[in-house]
């Protein structure tokens, strides 16, 4: 990726980074930092392609999540299941459920293009081909693993969705297989809020690639397909999701994604996110991010505990949770709260309010507890 | 094995040297550490020793085919020579994997992957065919092709992409094949898996009608291949009717043969008057990026 970009911005977060090489930008992350926009740390990261994971491992934060090995061989597992024997449980179930005609079984494997598996020759593959098949030169029931690319923060991104299909009501669909199970029809609700996010980016990033070919974006369906194992079986089983609530979030909030080279251009000379540097030289230049805490981070972050701990330290009313955030509107520690409640401190004219609501709390409270 | 033959039995000696020293010293700690090492280099040793018999044995299917085929167990026996290893992995060993994929192949019908090409084989042979093992044998098979051209009976090769004509990502083929069969088209992918799954319900008719009733794991098999094709499978039944496996598969390869048949023979075509002998067998050269632009390649 750095190769082809010489501008000065994109050097100087491969500077930042040092001399690994770069982490590919991918839907997770991209979910990642819109499910908490404000996150600088994470924006700047994500976009010089810093191994998270490595960093906070030197700043003495070992993660404690990441993807259980388990999980990665069922997801594998599943896949190589759905595409067994030339896409056949997938071809019957778009078939079956969703009434694709016998005689459509065209399929492409974009894994790779003439034995070359570079994403930017994927890319350019996938984007012919559907130059082709929207133009109605050419059909394809299934394109296995194409590369699509979307512009985030300044950066660009090469996202691999697991399929795309373009035979249900003559509409691009793009698919994902996923291997949690769909019991009696219904799945884990925060696990297909994931995938529903995941998809909208590619949703995203396919619109993007027509309006670039100037194609009518109106071939492009806003629900996706996802495919999951069925009841207790391994059987695939699809549902088609709506995507229109997702894909308005995912395109708020990128607009408001600042830009990471405008991020990177506050950070001071000496700054390094190079793994290889000694802890206190990345402590420093960590700090010198902005984070935006809140106790969701630690699901889905490898930084998330080196910023709880820095949240902790300043008492940050966010490490409570955004609940309890947004109670202390303007308040900006929660020892200043308590000041405020304690008389040690009187609240400016911005905070009265919080103050006064905080006081009443306080009194409820201390009649309940004397109550009871 | 990176590490040679030689290399280790220099190793083996050295540490049965400190280990008498060790043991002579009393030193128990030491003793243990040594006897793990020696243990785990005597592994490696043995496992050097397989891999080049293995290679060794390969090469040699090369002149005299004929005689190997008919007796395969033969020099492989003779040139091992190593018998606590044969008795561990009993099966492994008596039939050349290249004659088990040309078996599994065969009996299938149309370029497979080595995970459909092994779970056939063990369906109907009863006899294990580690699909792993498959990477590298498609390499090889060039190599020796290229160094004595049709030496063998058969090869196994790859599979040719319509358009560029590379070998086709995963997919293992027969040399005796005409171009057009291993050709794999955007409709060539469902053909041949309906193709598999006539070869696989023939073979099960075949070993009825001869009567030996066709081991479990293929009645499993054809019953994958029957779920996924539309009308070839009667919930009620316990198992599927090959009958009628057979006649849904080819109902449905009918409604595909025109245009997958018209691209097969377009890309055929292309490739004999395009390619030499070895390419036409395992593919192009993979492509640079100078080909790329030429877009008039895809039908």
């Amino acid at each position: 990726m750095p190769s082809q970009q010489s501008e000065p911005p994109d050097a100087r977060l491969a500077r930042l980074r040092g001399p690994q090489p770069p982490q590919p930008y991918t839907a997770r992350k991209i979910t990642a930092l819109t499910a908490n926009p404000a996150c600088a740390r994470r924006a700047v990261l994500d976009a010089a392609g810093v191994d998270k994971a490595l960093l906070a491992q030197h700043v003495g934060y070992e993660p404690r999540f990441g993807q259980s090995p388990f999980a990665l061989a069922r997801e594998k597992a599943f896949h190589g299941l759905v595409k067994w024997g030339g896409y056949a449980e997938l071809i019957r179930l778009l078939r079956e459920q969703l009434s694709v005609p016998v005689a459509e079984a065209h399929v492409t494997d974009l894994n790779e293009v003439g034995g070359n598996t570079a994403l930017q020759v994927r890319e350019r593959e996938t984007r012919r081909l559907i130059a082709h098949v929207a133009s109605g030169q050419d059909v394809r029931l299934i394109l296995d693993r194409p590369v699509l690319t979307l512009e985030v923060a300044g950066q660009t991104a090469y996202l691999e969705p697991d399929a795309l299909t373009h035979r249900i009501e003559g509409k691009f669909h793009v698919v994902l297989i996923r291997s949690f199970a769909a019991i009696d029809g219904q799945a884990n609700p925060t696990a297909v809020a994931e995938a529903a996010k995941q998809a909208a980016v590619y949703v995203l990033a396919l619109r993007r690639a027509f309006d670039a070919a100037s194609l009518p974006t109106e071939q492009i369906s806003h629900r996706f397909l996802l495919v999951c194992p069925k009841d207790f079986s391994n059987r695939p089983y699809g549902s088609l999701i709506d995507l229109r609530q997702e894909l308005d979030a995912l395109q708020f909030q990128l607009s408001r994604l600042r830009r990471a080279e405008d991020l990177t251009a506050g950070l001071p000379e000496t700054a390094t996110l190079d793994t290889t540097r000694s802890t206190d030289e990345l402590s420093s230049s960590i700090e010198a991010l902005d984070a935006s805490y809140t106790p969701s981070c630690l699901s889905f972050c490898e930084m998330a505990r080196y910023c709880r701990d820095e949240a902790d330290g300043c008492a940050s009313p966010a490490r409570l949770g955004n609940g309890v955030r947004n109670d202390l509107p303007g308040i900006d520690s929660t020892r200043t709260a308590l000041d405020y409640l304690d008389g040690v401190a009187a609240p400016g004219e911005a905070e009265a309010e919080a103050a006064d609501l905080l006081r009443a709390a306080a009194r409820l409270r201390r009649l309940r507890r004397g109550a009871a | 094995m990176a590490v040679s033959l030689e290399e280790l039995e220099r190793r083996l000696s050295h540490l049965r040297t400190e280990l008498r020293e060790a043991v002579r010293a009393r030193d128990k700690a030491e003793t243990t550490r040594i006897r793990r090492a020696l243990r785990e280099a005597e592994a490696a040793w043995e496992h050097a020793l397989e891999s080049e018999s293995e290679s060794e044995s390969e090469s040699e299917t090369g002149p005299d085919d004929e005689a190997l085929l008919t007796e395969p167990p033969a020099p492989r026996a003779s040139a091992t020579a190593d018998a606590p290893r044969r008795k561990e992995r009993p099966t492994h060993g008596s039939i050349p994997i290249r004659e088990q994929v040309h078996q599994a192949l065969t009996l299938l019908g149309a370029p497979a992957s080595p995970k459909l090409i092994s779970s056939t084989y063990e369906a109907f042979f009863t006899e294990s065919l580690v699909a792993t093992k498959l990477a590298s044998l498609r390499r090889d098979e060039e190599r020796s092709f290229t160094a004595q051209g049709y030496a063998r009976p058969y090869y196994i090769c790859a599979a040719l992409t319509h358009d560029r004509l590379v070998p086709a990502r995963g997919l293992l083929a027969l040399s005796t094949w005409p171009v057009e069969r291993r050709i794999i088209g955007p409709l060539s992918p469902r053909a041949d898996f309906l193709t598999h799954t006539v070869g696989t319900a023939e073979q099960i008719q075949r070993l009825t009608t001869a009567g030996h009733p066709a081991p479990d794991a293929a009645w499993r098999l054809l019953r994958r291949f029957a779920l996924t094709i539309p009308g070839a499978y009667d919930a009620a039944a316990p198992e599927p009717d090959p009958a009628r496996v057979i006649t849904a598969a080819y109902a449905e390869a009918t409604v595909h043969q025109q245009e997958d048949g018209q691209q097969r023979q377009a890309a055929a075509q292309r490739a004999r008057t395009q390619l030499a002998d070895v390419q036409q067998l395992f593919g192009a050269a993979p492509m640079r990026d100078a080909l790329r632009d030429a877009s008039g390649t895809l039908s």
